[in-house]
C-alpha cells in the first residue's frame, strides 16, 4: 500500500487531520514520534532551512525532490510536499510530478501563481490564466503513475492581481472537475467568512472534493478565537500550521546560542540538565544507533564486532 | 584581469586571440577530450545538456546546470562558458544563477531574452522574447551579481529572429551599455551575419549551429576572424557525430555479433581513454601507499 493510499484513507475516515509544517527529515521524525498522521513539507521552510534563501522561487525542483525523498525515507507517514508552481509551465509540471512520485512522497500541491513564484502571503502575486492553471493540473494528473499519488490544486487567486474570492471559487471548482484530489485556497487574512464562502462555493458545485486549509503563521490568529474545529466545521479536511518547525528551531537555536554567548559552559551544563527530562533527551536512541548495533549482530561477521570491545562511545 | 580565476583566463584569451572557437560539450569527459585535443575554451550549451540528460533544455533546472558545471570545471583547466538560458526567471533569479554558476567554477555565462520557462518549441526555431526592459533588467542583475569582475557576462538575443535584425542589434548595444561583456546572436541571413560584428559595438559571439533547420550561415574559423566575430560555439559539432558512432557500433554488434573494432587498434585507444581520465597518476599514489 502506498503512502498516497494511506493519506486518501485518512481523509476519508477522519473528521479532519492536522500537522505542523516542517522542512527536514529530523523534523519529520519528531512529528511522527508525537503521533501525527501525516507530514507537510513547505517550500518556504525548505528554502530557508536548507539554502538560507527566501521563498521567491529560487529553490529548484531537484533540490526540493532530493530533500522530500530523504523525508519520505525517514518516516512511515504520508508526506505532502509543496511543489510551488510545478517549477514552470505544464511541461515542467510533468517532470516535477514524476520526480516527486519517484521520491516516495504521498502527494504534492501545485499553485496557479506565475512562475517564478512568490510566497503565498507576499505582496505582488500574479496568477496565470484559468486555462493555463487547469492545463497544469491536467498535466500533473496525467503524469502520475499511481492514482493514489495525491495532486492538490492550490489557488492564490483570492489576494492576487485580477483575482478575488469568486475567481478563487471558480478555480477551485475547475481544479476539482479536472480531477485534483484536493483543493486549497490561500487566504490573505483570518477572516473566516472568506474561508466559509470559498468552501461553500466550491462544495455547492463539487460537493465531494476535500479542502485543505493553511493555518498560516503569517496571519494573526492570536487576535481571533478560531480553532481547528471551527475551520473543519466549514468543510476543511486537513490543515497545517505553516513554518512550524522552522520557527520553533529558530527560536530554540537562538535561545541556546544566546545563552552560550552569555554564560559559556554553564549554559551547556544547564541545557544538558534540561535534556535529561525532555522527551527528545534520548536522541542517540532516537537517531537509531541501537538499531544499527542489532543489525550488525545479525549480519556482520563475529570478528567485525570485536571492534566494540574495550572502546567507548555511542 | 585580476588574477588566475576562470574568468581571468577567458579574458586573457579574448585579449590574446583574434577569434576563439568554443567547442560545445555536455559533460566532464567530452570537455576533457576536447581540451586534450587542443581547444582553448569549451561551452556547456543547453542544447547538448538537454540531450545529455534526455529531458531537453527547458526542463533543466539550475541545480543540474550547476552540478554539470562543477564536474566540467573540475576536469579541465581551460575556461568554460555556460549557457544559462533565460536566467531561470526574473532579475532575482538571474542574480542567483550567476552566483551558482560562478561558484561552480565557470569563466562566464550567457543569459538570453527568451521567455521563462523556455518552451521546447525553440528547437523548431519558434522563440518568444521578453521586452527590451525586462531583458536589460536581467543583464544588469547578472552584471551586478558576479563576485569576480573577470567573470564574463554574455547577453544573448534571439530578437533578430523573432522581431527583426535591427531589434537584435539594438538590444545588443543596449546590453553592452548596461555592462555586458559580449553579445551572442543568431542572425538568420548571410548579410545579417556578416554585418552583425560591425553593427554591434562590442565583442560578438556566434552560434555556429551545424544542422540547423533554418540553414543559418556557417563560417570557418578564418572566416569568423575576418568577419569580426570574437567567439563561436559549436552546439552540434560533437553531439551529432557521437550519436552516429553509437548507432554504428551498436548496430554492428547486433548485426554481426561483434563491435567491428580492430582489437589491435583498441589497445592504444583504450590506453588513451585511461590516460585522459588520469589513471596513471592514481596508480602512482596507490603504488606508494596501499599497493606498496
Amino acid at each position: 500500500m502506498t503512502t498516497g493510499h494511506t493519506l486518501k484513507q485518512l481523509l476519508q475516515n477522519r473528521q479532519y487531520i492536522y500537522t505542523p509544517g516542517i522542512a527536514t527529515p529530523l523534523n519529520a521524525m519528531i512529528v511522527e514520534k508525537l503521533g501525527y498522521e501525516y507530514i507537510y513539507v513547505g517550500g518556504y521552510d525548505v528554502s530557508l532551512t536548507l539554502l538560507g534563501l527566501p521563498d521567491v522561487g529560487l529553490i529548484t525542483e531537484p533540490e526540493m525532490v532530493t530533500n522530500a525523498g530523504h523525508i519520505a525515507r525517514a518516516v512511515n507517514l504520508p508526506v505532502i510536499v509543496d511543489a510551488d508552481t510545478g517549477y514552470g509551465n505544464a511541461i515542467n509540471v510533468i517532470r516535477t510530478v514524476q520526480n516527486f512520485e519517484k521520491a516516495g512522497v504521498a502527494g504534492i500541491h501545485i499553485e496557479d501563481q506565475v512562475s517564478p513564484k512568490r510566497c503565498g502571503h507576499a505582496a505582488g502575486k500574479t496568477i496565470v490564466s484559468l486555462d493555463e492553471a487547469v492545463g497544469k493540473m491536467r498535466a500533473a494528473l496525467d503524469a502520475r503513475k499511481s492514482p493514489d499519488f495525491l495532486i492538490m490544486g492550490r489557488t492564490d487567486a483570492v489576494a492576487a492581481q485580477g483575482g478575488g474570492l469568486d475567481e478563487a471559487v471558480r478555480r477551485g471548482c475547475e481544479f476539482a472537475k479536472s480531477g485534483c484530489d484536493m483543493v486549497w485556497a490561500e487566504f490573505p487574512n483570518t477572516d473566516m467568512e472568506l474561508a466559509r464562502d470559498f468552501a461553500k462555493g466550491v462544495h455547492e458545485i463539487c460537493p465531494n472534493v476535500p479542502l485543505y486549509f493553511n493555518f498560516s503563521s503569517n496571519l494573526n490568529w492570536q487576535e481571533t478565537s478560531v480553532t481547528f474545529d471551527d475551520v473543519a466545521a466549514l468543510g476543511y479536511k486537513a490543515m497545517h500550521t505553516s513554518l512550524a518547525a522552522l520557527r520553533a528551531s529558530m527560536v530554540a537555536t537562538w535561545d541556546y546560542a544566546q545563552d552560550l554567548k552569555n554564560h559559556g559552559s554553564a549554559a551547556e551544563i544547564n541545557f544538558q540538565t534540561h535534556l535529561k527530562t525532555h522527551p527528545m533527551g534520548a536522541f542517540h536512541e532516537f537517531a537509531g544507533f541501537a538499531k544499527i548495533r542489532e543489525m550488525e549482530k545479525k549480519y556482520l561477521p563475529v570478528e567485525e564486532l570485536e571492534k566494540y570491545e574495550d572502546t567507548s562511545g555511542l | 584581469m585580476s588574477g588566475n580565476s576562470a574568468g581571468s583566463k577567458l579574458r586573457k584569451l579574448i585579449a590574446d586571440q583574434a577569434f576563439i572557437p568554443s567547442m560545445g560539450i555536455w559533460d566532464a569527459y567530452s570537455a576533457r577530450v576536447s581540451e586534450a585535443s587542443g581547444i582553448k575554451c569549451v561551452h556547456l550549451g543547453g542544447y547538448q545538456l538537454g540531450a545529455h540528460y534526455v529531458i531537453t533544455e527547458p526542463l533543466i533546472s539550475l541545480t543540474e546546470l550547476a552540478n554539470s558545471t562543477r564536474y566540467i570545471t573540475s576536469a579541465v583547466d581551460i575556461p568554460l562558458i555556460v549557457d544559462a538560458g533565460a536566467g531561470f526567471g526574473e532579475p532575482l533569479h538571474c542574480r542567483h544563477t550567476v552566483h551558482e554558476i560562478e561558484r561552480a567554477g565557470a569563466a562566464g555565462l550567457h543569459i538570453e531574452d527568451q521567455i521563462y520557462p523556455k518552451r521546447v518549441h525553440y528547437h523548431l526555431g519558434i522563440e518568444h522574447v521578453v521586452s527590451r526592459e525586462d531583458f536589460l533588467d536581467r543583464i544588469k542583475a547578472a552584471v551586478d551579481a558576479r563576485n569576480d569582475p573577470d567573470f564574463l557576462i554574455m547577453a544573448r538575443t534571439d530578437a533578430m529572429h523573432t522581431v527583426s535584425y535591427q531589434e537584435g542589434v539594438d538590444r545588443a548595444n543596449m546590453c553592452l551599455e548596461a555592462g555586458a561583456d559580449m553579445i551572442m546572436c543568431a542572425p538568420d541571413r548571410q548579410e545579417e551575419a556578416d554585418n552583425a560584428p560591425k553593427d554591434i559595438k562590442g565583442h560578438v559571439a556566434y552560434i555556429n549551429s551545424e544542422g540547423n533547420k533554418l540553414r543559418r550561415p556557417l563560417y570557418s574559423t578564418d572566416e569568423f576572424e575576418k568577419t569580426g566575430y570574437k567567439l563561436a560555439t559549436y552546439p552540434t559539432a560533437l553531439l551529432c557525430p557521437v550519436t552516429q558512432v553509437i548507432k554504428q557500433v551498436v548496430g554492428n554488434l547486433l548485426k554481426n555479433g561483434v563491435s567491428g573494432h580492430d582489437p589491435e587498434e583498441m589497445i592504444p585507444q583504450r590506453k588513451e581513454v585511461e590516460d585522459l581520465i588520469g589513471l596513471e597518476e592514481l596508480y602512482k599514489l596507490e603504488s606508494s601507499t596501499v599497493e606498496k
